[in-house]
This record gives structure tokens, sequence and C-alpha cells, in this order.
């Protein structure tokens, strides 16, 4: 016998990790358009900092081993001027971490 | 001396291959198999220039070559079967008889070292040796076979004649001949041609690599388009009962377009435009790798894919489908690799020098179909519980995030 159709719908409740996933692509789209030097306006390191907290706050990220880890990584690598290719590359891992752990 | 007869075949490959290779040779002698072998090939007393001896083979329609390896060096030529005897003549007049003139090691001493470096400027097989001074650290196997800058441009013509003096000796050598041709007139001919010495000088010293502790990250940073990622552990030996099911877990994982790694991290995520495993094995030790070619945006998100896999393998057993297909895969590639003279010739002369006895292609088969979806996942939790090593050859600054990735 089949499940009844409406075990099947999403009944509106997260889906662990999607919020986290969503936020870290937000990030990671802030960063790749610093790295391909796209859009008009300049994007400030504090900007992409902000971005990658604002993942950081989210209680996913500690759903999955090594997300947080990945996004503090990110992070730091902001702090330290590191170049936006290799923040992009972190955040990249947290979301394949994301993707692995779901 | 192993001899295989295949009357219906057009041609004959001949090899002389020696134990010894760059895994003997001390810091001091680092390349020095690999520089003889070059130098092999530089003129004799009966054929005095390199020409000469290319012209010899060349000139009935035939191939001559020779390769370094970490616990062998080969010699070989591959010519129509009626010009066998000349192939087996001029691989015993290069091997008993070079000159080894000063001009030429000076001449070649140059052109190795820019092999050398040639082989730094690409990074997809650089990456490679990088792995491999992890895997083998401090040891001449984790050591490039031509050796290194330094031991090369060291290496006097003293040094190497008495290296060839101490290897290239009868008890090290094992003679093949496969192809249209009679048994007993090979035998006959490569009797007539044996004039290397018939003494050991000394036991072959195999020292084993020391077990490794930790997984390690190795980072070289250059400005590439891509990333180069080999990553892996130590595996078993070539005379260890497992390395069928080793191969097989091989083949799984990343050998050929319907792999693991291929479907999944290729086709499926699209992270990594090029992504295989392969396995090196040695009298002692081995190691089973992988290789990534990646953005470098998606590097470490492409290792933590691959971890993803090898974890899978060491906790679920690969479907009887799957394993089936990886038979097919294996048995298929050596009966393939079996076609040619030149296969069948090396594969002989590897099983006695290596292994000491010959199994038939039946035997390798039916040792391959022993193998169990139990025995995969058994050498897969084996492999994966050790120390992953990683190399990684990229725009990377720093390694934090690889380290976290494989957990070191």
């Amino acid at each position: 016998m089949s499940a009844p159709a409406s075990r099947l719908k999403n009944n509106g409740g997260t889906v662990p990790g999607r919020a986290a996933a969503e936020r870290i692509r937000k990030a990671i789209a802030l960063v790749n358009s610093v790295a391909d030097e796209a859009g008009d306006e300049e994007i400030t390191p504090t900007e992409i900092a902000e971005a990658i907290r604002d993942c950081l706050e989210l209680s996913d990220v500690d759903a999955v081993p090594n997300v947080r880890r990945y996004l503090g990584e990110a992070l730091d690598a902001v702090s330290d001027g590191m170049p936006a290719d290799f923040v992009a590359m972190t955040l990249y891992a947290a979301l394949g971490a994301l993707r692995e752990g779901s | 001396m192993v001899v295989e007869a295949m009357p219906e075949r057009q041609s004959a490959s001949v090899v002389l291959m020696f134990a010894g290779g760059s895994r003997q040779e001390d810091d001091r002698l680092a390349g020095v198999s690999h520089f003889i072998e070059h130098l092999y090939f530089k003129g004799t007393k009966k054929r005095p220039t390199s020409k000469e001896i290319a012209d010899a083979i060349e000139g009935v329609g035939g191939f001559i070559n020779a390769s370094t390896d970490k616990e062998l060096t080969a010699y070989w030529a591959r010519v129509p079967a009626e010009h066998m005897n000349l192939g087996l003549d001029v691989l015993f007049d290069i091997i008993a008889n070079s000159k080894l003139d000063p001009a030429d090691v000076e001449r070649e001493r140059m052109v190795i070292l820019e092999e050398l470096r040639m082989y730094q400027d690409q990074p997809q097989d650089y990456v490679q040796n990088l792995f491999e001074e992890l895997i083998w650290p401090g040891h001449a196997l984790g050591r490039d076979i031509a050796g290194t800058e330094e031991s090369v441009s060291r290496l006097g013509r003293d040094d190497i004649l008495e290296y060839a003096d101490a290897h290239y000796r009868l008890p090290n050598l094992v003679v093949g001949a496969a192809g249209s041709l009679d048994e007993a007139s090979t035998i006959s001919e490569v009797t007539r041609n044996l004039s290397l010495r018939p003494d050991m000088n000394g036991a072959l010293e195999l020292a084993p690599p020391l077990p490794l502790d930790s997984p390690r990250v190795l980072v070289r940073r250059r400005g590439t388009e891509q990333a180069h990622i080999c990553l892996g552990a130590r595996a078993v030996s070539y005379l260890d009962p497992d390395r069928y099911a080793l191969d097989l877990l091989n083949t799984v994982l990343g050998e050929g377009m319907s792999s693991r790694l291929f479907l999944n991290i290729r086709e499926r995520l699209g992270i990594a435009y090029d992504v295989h495993s392969f396995t090196q094995k040695h009298r002692d030790t081995g190691y089973l790798g992988v290789y990534i070619g990646v953005d470098p945006k998606k590097a470490v998100d492409a290792v933590n894919a691959v971890m993803a896999e090898l974890r899978s393998l060491t906790e679920h057993e690969v479907a009887a489908a799957e394993l089936a297909r990886a038979k097919e895969f294996t048995k298929g590639r050596l009966r393939l690799e079996l076609e040619t003279t030149n296969g069948v010739v090396f594969w002989l002369a590897y099983q006695e020098l290596l292994l000491g006895e010959i199994n038939t292609i039946d035997d390798e088969i039916a040792l391959v179909d022993a193998v169990t979806a139990a025995d995969v996942v058994r050498v897969a939790a084996e492999v994966f519980s050790r120390p992953m090593q990683m190399s990684v050859i990229g725009p990377f600054s720093r390694d934090s995030a690889f380290r976290l990735a494989i957990g070191a």
C-alpha cells in the first residue's frame, strides 16, 4: 500500500541544512563577484565577513561535521586579506560538506 | 628465461629485465639506474653511435626502448619475427659493450637535468611525485626515479661504472621472448649472447619504509589555472593475496568512465574535470591514490566529495552487479594487454622477476573471480583507516582547509 499523498508533501517545516546552504550560496555569490570583478558596486571585505557571520548564526551549520569549521576558515581568510578565490574555495567546501552530510 | 611461442603472430618481442631500480639507490647515487639506462643507448664498440643502435632495429621496422622503474630496469625490442636474433644481439650489445664515453656522460647529464625540470612543469605528473614523497617520506621509493638535480649533477662516471658492474649481472637478469619463435633456438641464441658476470655482488638491499603515523598535506603554491590534487593511503604489496581485492576496489572507485568517482564527482556533481584512482605496488608496500584536476575554487569541495566516496566503500559492500562489472573490466584489460607480443613478454618477465613464479592467464582470472564483496569492503576499511596523505599544486597560500578535509 502506498503512503497517503499528504505524507509525501513537505509540511512547511525546515529541511535540515537548506537555510544554511542558501546563506552560504549568497556569501559565495558575493565573493565570486569580487573574484570576477563583476558588478558596479565595490564589495568590501566587511560585507563578505557579514555574509559569512550570517551563515554562522544558523544552528544548521552544527548539524553536519566541519561546516562551522570551514565557515570559520573562510572568515579568517577574509580577516587575513586572502584572495577572494581562496575565500570562495573555503565556502564551497562548507557547502559541499553540507551536501555530503545531508 | 621466459619464452612464449605465439606462432600466429608476425612479430617477436624480447626483453632484458634486471632486478634493481631507483629503490636500490642511496641518496648519493639517486638516479644512477635511470642515468645508465640513457647511457646504454649512446654507443657500443660494435655500434659506436646512438644512430647506429637505432638504425639496426628501425632498419627492419622494429622498436627499441628501455624503462627504469623503482624495483626493475627493462631494455626491450619488438621486431618482425625473423629478426628476433638481431633484437637480442642489439640488446645484449648495449648491456655488455656500451662505451660509456665521458663526453656522452656529460651530454646525457644535461638531458636528464632538463627532463627533471620539464617534469616539474607538468603539475599533473609532479603532484604524484609529491604524493609519493608523502607516502614514503625519507625513503628511496618516495623519490623521483630520475633522482634529484643535486644527485644527477654530482654523479661521476666512476659511480656509474661501479653501479653498472654491481647490478648488471646474470643473477639479476630475466630474459624474456614472445612471439613467432622457436623455443629451442631462442634459448640457444640467448645462451650464446650471455656475457654478463655470473656471480652476485651482494644481495639487493630492500629496506622497508617506516610506518606513517599521521595524515599530512603538502601544498606547493603555483599560479596554475587548475588545482592538481593527489590523495590516498598506503595499501598492499604485489605479494599480498589481497592485491586482487585492491585492484577491484580501485576499479570500482576510479578506473574508467563507469567508476564511482567519474560518475558521482564529474558527471553528477560536476565538480572536477578529471578524477580517477590508481594503485602502485612494490615488494613490501603500495598505495591507492586518487587524482583530482579541478577549478581551484572547488578544490576542497572535491576532496570532501572524494572522501565521502572512500567512506562509502568502507561502510557498504559493493553491489553484486557493480563487482561483476569491475571483474569483467579487470579481466578484459588483462586480455587486451596480452594481445601483443610486447604485452606478453613483459607480463611473463615481471612475474618471473618480481614474484618468482608465473601464473597463467587462467590462474589470474580465477584469482580475480574469487574476490568477494566482503573482501573488497574489508580491504577498503583497512586501507582507508590508514593515515591519508595529500599533495596539492595550485594557487593556494595556506593549507588549513585541505587539512580539515582529510583530518590532518
